[in-house]
This record gives structure tokens, sequence and C-alpha cells, in this order.
């Protein structure tokens, strides 16, 4: 193996034996150990890394989980009919809200003793109550 | 259970958060903030901007979580790399749009008492070039070498070749070991 090689081989993976690739590494090991002039290659890249990691420590910083998960808010997703229905299926699921409207129309009316000026309030509630429990 | 003791994977988390389970997006939060934290650190320099990074990454993530879709085949830390460095890029190059809002805390409160000036000076000194590197290979530096990725996932994350990664890790390092061999010399000139 060249010189060249193994700095390339040595920067690109770091000094420790264990990030080589694993194909690499016996041949990388046994350049190491054949010339004093590679030895002293590796000691100067390992000096290198050593500097960098004492470098860009990042301080604590340890409410950060809360702060995030208090400062997220409540979920508000709004309601979307299903994606990747077919025409046919549209048309089923459009029939069957209009049929829970209009029995819920329906059950408000008797509701409210068959007047409809009684309480346009107490049919809108049964109307919903009607549509949910259908859907 | 608290949130830390959530065993639950990432992925097993994200299908939960979907869902709108709260819990799942605290134990996702609990077990992966401080990670990412020290990823955006690393990119912006600032203690503040960083969580403010990791805070509205999080945030996204819990208003969108489909934005990660395991069927792609990456890892949920992987795609939120992407999110966070991303993040952090962009927050960093307004910063810089802005020099006096960016010098912060990059000379911060860590160094301790036992450390001597020299030594000191010199981490700050190097710490101010790998700062000024060029974006690709600092993230690339911070991926492979400060967060201890793969050279595989860093490329993932980056949305390179691994060829590309590797010749941005060895400008990186070569630019670096360069500056450290000119202020070696600087200092034995200025002792001579």
């Amino acid at each position: 193996m060249r010189k060249q090689m193994l700095e390339d081989l040595l920067m690109v993976h770091g000094t420790n034996p264990q990030n080589w690739p694993a194909d690499m590494r016996a041949s990388m090991e046994t350049c190491l150990k054949s010339s004093p002039r590679f030895a002293a290659d590796y000691a100067a890249l390992a000096r290198l890394e050593g500097e960098l990691k004492s470098c860009l420590r990042a301080p604590a910083a340890p409410a950060l989980a809360a702060r995030i998960i208090a400062a997220t808010p409540p979920l508000q997703r709004t309601y979307l009919p299903p994606q990747g229905l077919s025409g046919q299926e549209r048309a089923l699921l459009a029939a069957c809200l209009t049929g829970a409207l209009v029995i819920g129309a329906g059950i408000g009316y008797f509701i409210g003793g068959g007047t409809v000026d009684d309480s346009l309030s107490r049919l809108a509630t049964a109307a919903l109550y009607g549509g949910r429990a259908l859907i | 259970m608290s949130s830390a003791e959530d065993k639950r994977s990432d992925a097993a988390l994200m299908a939960a958060i979907a869902a709108g389970e709260q819990s799942a997006y605290a134990a996702l939060v609990s077990r992966h903030s401080m990670r990412f934290f020290r990823l955006a650190y690393r990119l912006t320099g600032r203690h503040e901007d960083a969580e403010d990074v990791v805070q509205e990454a999080f945030i996204q993530l819990w208003r969108a979580p489909h934005m990660w879709d395991p069927a792609h085949g990456s890892l949920f830390t992987t795609w939120f790399y992407q999110v966070v460095s991303n993040r952090a890029l962009s927050l960093r190059r307004q910063a810089a749009r802005h020099p006096q809002e960016a010098l912060g805390d990059i000379v911060d409160s860590q160094c301790g008492a036992e450390e001597t000036l020299n030594a000191k000076h010199r981490r700050l000194w190097l710490e101010g070039r790998i700062r000024a590197l060029p974006e690709r290979q600092k993230l690339a530096l911070v991926l492979c070498f400060y967060e201890e990725l793969s050279n595989h996932e860093a490329a993932e994350v980056m949305g390179i070749g691994i060829k590309a990664l590797q010749s941005l890790l060895m400008r990186a390092k070569t630019t670096l070991r360069e500056d450290i061999n000119s202020f070696d010399e600087l200092k034995a000139g200025g002792r001579g």
C-alpha cells in the first residue's frame, strides 16, 4: 500500500481501526507496522483527531426536552375524507351522510312534538346525534 | 410509565405520534433531544439557536409526522438529522447575513480553570477554523467525526454519494491539519 493511499484511508475513516473497512484493515495494520514514517503520520493524524475532539463540545441542556414538550401545541387535526376512494365509494359515503342527516332531522321533528317552530336548535342537535350514530 | 422509559422503537413511536398519542411524542423528545441539540449546537455555535432549532424541528414533526416515511428505507434518526441540520444551516446562513447577531456564545463558559491559557487559546482558534469551513465540509465532519455516524449514514443525511462525502471529509481534515501546522509554525517563529 502506498503512503498516499494509507493517508487517504486514515483521513476518511479515522485512526480508530474499528472504523476501518473490514477488507482493508489487515493491510492497513501491516503497512503501519512496516514503516516508522507511516507510524509517524498515523500519530500526527491521531493528534489532530484528539485536538478536534476537544472542540465544539456542546453544553448541557437539561431542561430542553421539558421545554420542547411544553411548547408543543395540542393537535388540531381537521376531518378529511379518506383519500383514494373511487367515485362509487364517494357516492356511497355522500348517500350515507345525507341519509343520516334526514333521519336525524326526522327524529328531531318527533322529539319536538311535531312542531317545526318549537325549537330549531333541538332539531339541529337531534340531526347531529342521528348523523353521528350512523357514521 | 415515564416517557424516558418507553421501550418502543422510534418507528413504533412515530406510528403512535401519527395517531395523535402525546406520550409517544414525549418519549421521542426525551430520547433524542440532546443528540440533536449537540448537532445543532455544533452547526450554529449558539446555545439558544440550537435549542430553538431542535424545538422547531420536533414541533414540525408533531404537526406532520407523515413527513417521515419508513417505506423509503431511512431510519427515523437519519431523516431527523437531515431536518435538524437543514434548519441549523439555514439559521447559520441568516446569521451570517447579520454578523452582529452571529457572535453569540461561540466563546462559551466551558473553559475550565484547569485549562492553560495557551491550550484554551488554541482550542478556541481551532473551533473558529472548524466553523470557517465551507458548509458541506463542516456538516460532513460534524456528522462523521462528532456524531460518529458511519460514512454511509452521513452520506444519506446529506443526500450525496459516499465518494462525495469522503472527498468532503478529506478536504475538511486536510484544511484543518494545514491550519494547525501554520499555527504551530507561527508560534514557533514567534518564540524564535
